[in-house]
């Protein structure tokens, strides 16, 4: 108790409380902007903490680090564009919300959610402490192998109404994730001679390309995102949201627990957390909620709990290992040795007060993060409410420019653009994009935890508990499913445009046999797996082929599809991509605005307005925060 | 407020101002993995001090280019580098090899300028002391497990040309995310020893108390940390000596520094020579101290001349090596 209170004391002590706060501000600013998050901002930060003694280091360090995921919930909510990729599960039933007029609500219910989420996190970090080695190191590849089957059994929830298309979507995301050096013979998949795609795509560019370029497609042709008036009540909305987090707190709590865990697993990945956590609630939809996707809360508040959730599991292998569970964690580390801080077993005794604040200021950071989100909640959701046109293009200068930041290169915003048509078609014929990003995260795990298990313990790890529980709770939900869409095959509602719908599972069906072939010459581990995956989508791809063909005649009704107006939103991409490149990256997006204001009829204040604020924003953070090396312009 | 008088003006005067924001005066150091590791280390250090040693103190900025373990960037930076000495990057020194290794591999360290290497330490093989193994001889005979990451990093060269040389019967465990992920397997149990892992990141923490060093991987000795022997002793036979030492040599340059074959002779040797001055700076030095880096700079000439002695090397050797790594 005694190390309790002076832990809290050093906290509130006014040098370092100001640290906290700058940490979490910066944070909520990071969390806000699409493509950029925590790794970015502790690269940014590190460098300043050199100078500063260790509590107020680790104040905005992890004040930053714990908050990303807070924020990241306004752009996904509001506009339908994850801030990081923390929130692309959010995106569902959060952006839907935003749609009927519930942004406040799906906000006010997202971060309390973060906040119980991030201080329970804190909280079983504290009480995992003493335990957390012998448990960490009780867990192989066996188990973590097992974890991500059962994790892709999740993938029957998130299909929606047709299950074989849920599970062609999600072989089609692990065959994207197999692209790039395999891990084991270093050989080429799929890269098509390019060394870009060597790593693969970059994860952040695939979740704004499926998630954020369809939405504000959407947006821009219904005007705006909030269709029809509302009743403008959203701080009644946003207690309502929160009081919806405080009902479901068995759900916030298991989501947080989800997250916590899955954090102090080295090697699972962050990416993967909330996709699970979100699958999780989706198993337990009562009959008489929404479906998920289609707006219901619950899927805004798992996911959310457990983001914030691993922030706190993740700093556990690195307190008590020096392992780091991610990548902004392995940042941290490096922040210890420059302190002088010595992770490892003995960091609990010798450094006790220490570790002490630093899970106090992962708790006390959400809970400001939190204040500061629901304070602006209000004026936040008015956003909801503005013109499309104004809206649409800001917001696609960031996720443009988002994508760009990564690796500088015209195939960043090729991918962007390539994986945004893909979303598009994946909406506009009733694909299950949750599915493929599930099937996305969880490939490449799948991979390599099988190879890893298998060369350490041959099939041994078949018999080993958890894996059991696992793959026997796995196989009932499989089984569940299957007698449950059986039953309710009669029942289908309204089907996809047919031609299109078909055109596409050819292409699926090329894509499965071309992926086949090209890969027979590429040595054994290289191949086994992606070979198996293409062959699976082709299989799949063909039965649905012939399903469609035989159901051909049935008379349905068919959705509609509004192909020109995304066929001008992808356009409008293009103009940016190419302003961006020809002319840099600052002036670039600013004579985009200008142009696109100039078209649409922006008053001249409000142009001036648009045009400066972008241009100052972008260079604020990518040129005098993060100086960086941007590439020449190709005009001049 | 008035935009014809005031607001427009200022657009145009923001734009103007935005347009000569350029990259011409930043360097940017560009590494070859991830964010955090040992090579990300090695270059915010000299990204903090390297600048007021260039001509016109450019903003040195840290750039992560991960992939392939670094292969990827090499290649950048040999395809299409900047030639200006804007673009610097920092690979794997087991590349300096790959000629001799794997001549297929995709890269040839004759198309890049080396401008130096910070570092020659030697590399350990390493085991956790409740695995109960005492020595590398009885770990090599054993029917243990090493961890490896790629087959390419030199956790699995170091591993499978030990194998080779000392007829061991051990398996090489592939594809971990990481040194660290090895790690936590060995304190697990999964794998018994990691070859390949630095002092300073043995030095870490307390993991000289955790962990045996079972035996010293370089070229020339620096001492025994604690007991463990060094590798290249454990082998008698001289033409299985040469080959071992010819895997062995990349921890001759550690942590290199490279920039496209096209950079002007002038330009490259200003960069050693801010490389050089960096390295002898005074306050670099006690940066690297509280950082814990460990800095041993080899000018990039000397680099050169070495990679370019491998390649001359007794044709049966380089073949007996490349058996090894096999």
């Amino acid at each position: 108790m005694d190390i309790f209170l002076t832990a809290l004391a050093e906290l509130f002590a006014p040098g370092h409380f100001v640290y906290l706060l700058g940490g979490v501000v910066l944070g909520l600013v990071i969390g806000v902007i699409p493509g950029i998050g925590g790794l970015f901002g502790l690269t940014i930060l590190v460098p300043l903490t050199y100078t500063l003694d260790p509590i107020a280091a680790f104040s905005l360090l992890l004040g930053m680090a714990s908050v990303t995921t807070t924020s990241d919930t306004v752009p996904a909510v509001l506009i339908g564009v994850p801030g990081t990729v923390g929130a692309a599960a959010t995106v569902l039933d959060g952006h839907a919300l935003a749609k009927k007029g519930e942004a406040a609500r799906a906000l006010g219910a997202a971060y309390s959610a973060s906040m119980i989420g991030g201080v329970f996190g804190a909280i079983l970090l504290s009480l995992a402490l003493p335990v957390m080695r012998p448990v960490v190191l009780l867990l192989n590849y066996g188990d973590l192998l097992a974890i991500t089957i059962f994790g892709l059994t999740l993938v029957a929830m998130l299909s929606g109404q047709d299950q074989l298309k849920g599970l062609l979507a999600a072989c089609l995301g692990a065959l994207v994730a197999c692209a790039g050096l395999d891990p084991h013979e270093g050989a080429e998949r799929w890269t098509f001679d390019l060394l870009y795609l060597w790593d693969g795509v970059p994860v952040a560019i695939v979740f704004l390309g499926i998630f954020g370029i369809p939405e504000l497609a959407t947006i821009l042709r219904r005007d705006r995102v909030l269709q029809g008036e509302s009743d403008d009540h959203d701080r009644r909305k946003l207690v309502q949201g929160m009081g919806e987090t405080l009902r479901n707190w068995r759900l916030v709590l298991r989501s947080g627990g989800i997250g916590a865990m899955l954090g102090a697993l080295p090697g699972v990945g962050v990416t993967v957390i909330e996709w699970l956590a979100y699958g999780d609630a989706a198993r337990s939809r009562k009959p008489d909620e929404p479906e998920f996707g289609t707006g219901n809360i619950r899927g805004v508040i798992a996911p959310e709990s457990a983001n914030n959730a691993k922030e706190g599991g993740s700093l556990l292998p690195t307190l008590a290992f020096g392992i780091p569970g991610s990548a902004p964690m392995s940042i941290l580390l490096g922040a210890f040795a420059l302190h002088g801080i010595v992770p490892g077993p003995r960091m609990l005794d010798e450094q006790a007060p220490l570790v002490i604040t630093m899970i106090l200021t992962i708790a006390l950071a959400n809970v400001l993060a939190t204040g500061f989100c629901l304070g602006l909640t209000p004026l936040l959701a008015k956003i909801a409410r503005v013109r499309a046109t104004t809206l649409v293009p800001l917001a696609l200068v960031f996720v443009v420019f988002g994508a760009f930041q990564y690796n500088k290169d015209v195939f960043d915003l090729i991918f962007l653009l390539a994986f945004g048509v893909l979303g598009i078609m994946m909406r506009g014929l009733g694909w299950s994009r949750p599915a493929f990003a599930l099937g996305f995260v969880l490939g490449p795990n799948l991979e390599s935890f099988f190879f890893l298990s298998y060369q350490i313990s041959g099939w041994d790890w078949l018999t080993q508990p958890l894996v059991v529980v696992c793959l026997a709770v796995a196989a009932s939900i499989v089984l569940r499913q299957l007698l449950k869409s059986y039953r309710s095959r009669s029942e289908r509602g309204v089907v996809p445009p047919k031609q299109a719908d078909l055109a596409f599972l050819v292409l699926l069906l090329g894509l499965g046999v071309a992926g086949f072939v090209s890969l027979v010459s590429l040595p054994f581990a290289a191949k086994v797996f992606p070979s198996g995956l293409a062959a699976i989508t082709a299989a799949l791809a063909a039965a649905l082929v012939l399903r469609a063909v035989l159901r051909w005649r049935e008379s349905t009704e068919q959705s509609a599809w509004p192909v020109g107006a995304d066929l001008r939103f992808l356009l409008l991409v293009i103009v940016l991509g190419a302003a961006l490149l020809s002319l840099g990256h600052l002036l670039g997006p600013a004579a985009f605005i200008l142009g696109v204001g100039l078209f649409f009829g922006y008053s001249p204040r409000h142009l001036a307005f648009a045009t400066l604020g972008v241009t100052s924003v972008l260079w604020l953070l990518f040129d005098v925060a993060t100086p960086q090396n941007w590439p020449a312009p190709l005009l001049f | 407020m008035n935009f014809r008088k005031f607001l427009m003006p200022l657009t145009l005067a923001a734009l103007a101002v935005a347009a000569p924001v350029r990259a011409a005066d930043t360097v940017a150091l560009q590494v070859g993995y991830g964010p955090g590791g040992s090579f990300d280390i090695m270059a915010r250090l000299f990204a903090d001090h390297l600048g007021k040693h260039l001509d016109g103190n450019p903003t040195v900025v840290v750039e992560n280019v991960p992939g392939a373990g670094s292969l990827k960037l090499a290649r950048l930076i040999a395809d299409k580098g900047a030639t200006d000495g804007s673009q610097i990057g920092t690979i794997s020194g087991a590349l300096g090899l790959m000629p001799v290794f794997d001549p297929e591999g995709g890269f040839d360290p004759a198309n890049v300028r080396y401008i130096a290497s910070a570092s020659k330490e030697s590399s350990y093989c390493i085991t956790p002391k409740s695995s109960g193994i005492t020595s590398l001889a009885e770990f090599v005979k054993s029917n243990g497990k090493a961890g490896a990451t790629g087959k390419s990093s030199s956790t699995y060269t170091y591993s499978a040309a030990i194998k080779a040389a000392l007829g061991g019967t051990y398996d090489i465990v592939t594809g971990f995310g990481g040194g660290n992920e090895i790690d936590l397997a060995m304190e697990r149990g999964d794998i018994q020893v990691r070859c390949g892992i630095s002092l300073t990141v043995v030095g870490q923490a307390d993991m000289l108390e955790r962990y045996r060093i079972l035996g010293e991987i370089g070229t020339v000795s620096k001492g025994p940390v604690t007991d463990e022997p060094f590798v290249l002793d454990m082998v008698s036979d001289p033409a299985e000596r040469a080959a071992l030492e010819l895997v062995f040599s990349s921890t001759r340059m550690h942590h290199p520094y490279i920039v496209s074959k096209d950079t002007p002779e002038e330009t490259v040797m200003a960069l050693r020579k801010a490389f050089a001055e960096t390295a002898a700076d005074p306050a670099f030095l006690a940066d690297a101290e509280t950082r814990g880096v460990v800095v041993d700079l080899t000018d990039g000439g000397e680099v050169e001349a070495l990679i370019e002695g491998f390649r001359n090397a007794d044709p049966a050797i380089l073949q007996r090596a490349r058996e090894m790594v096999q």
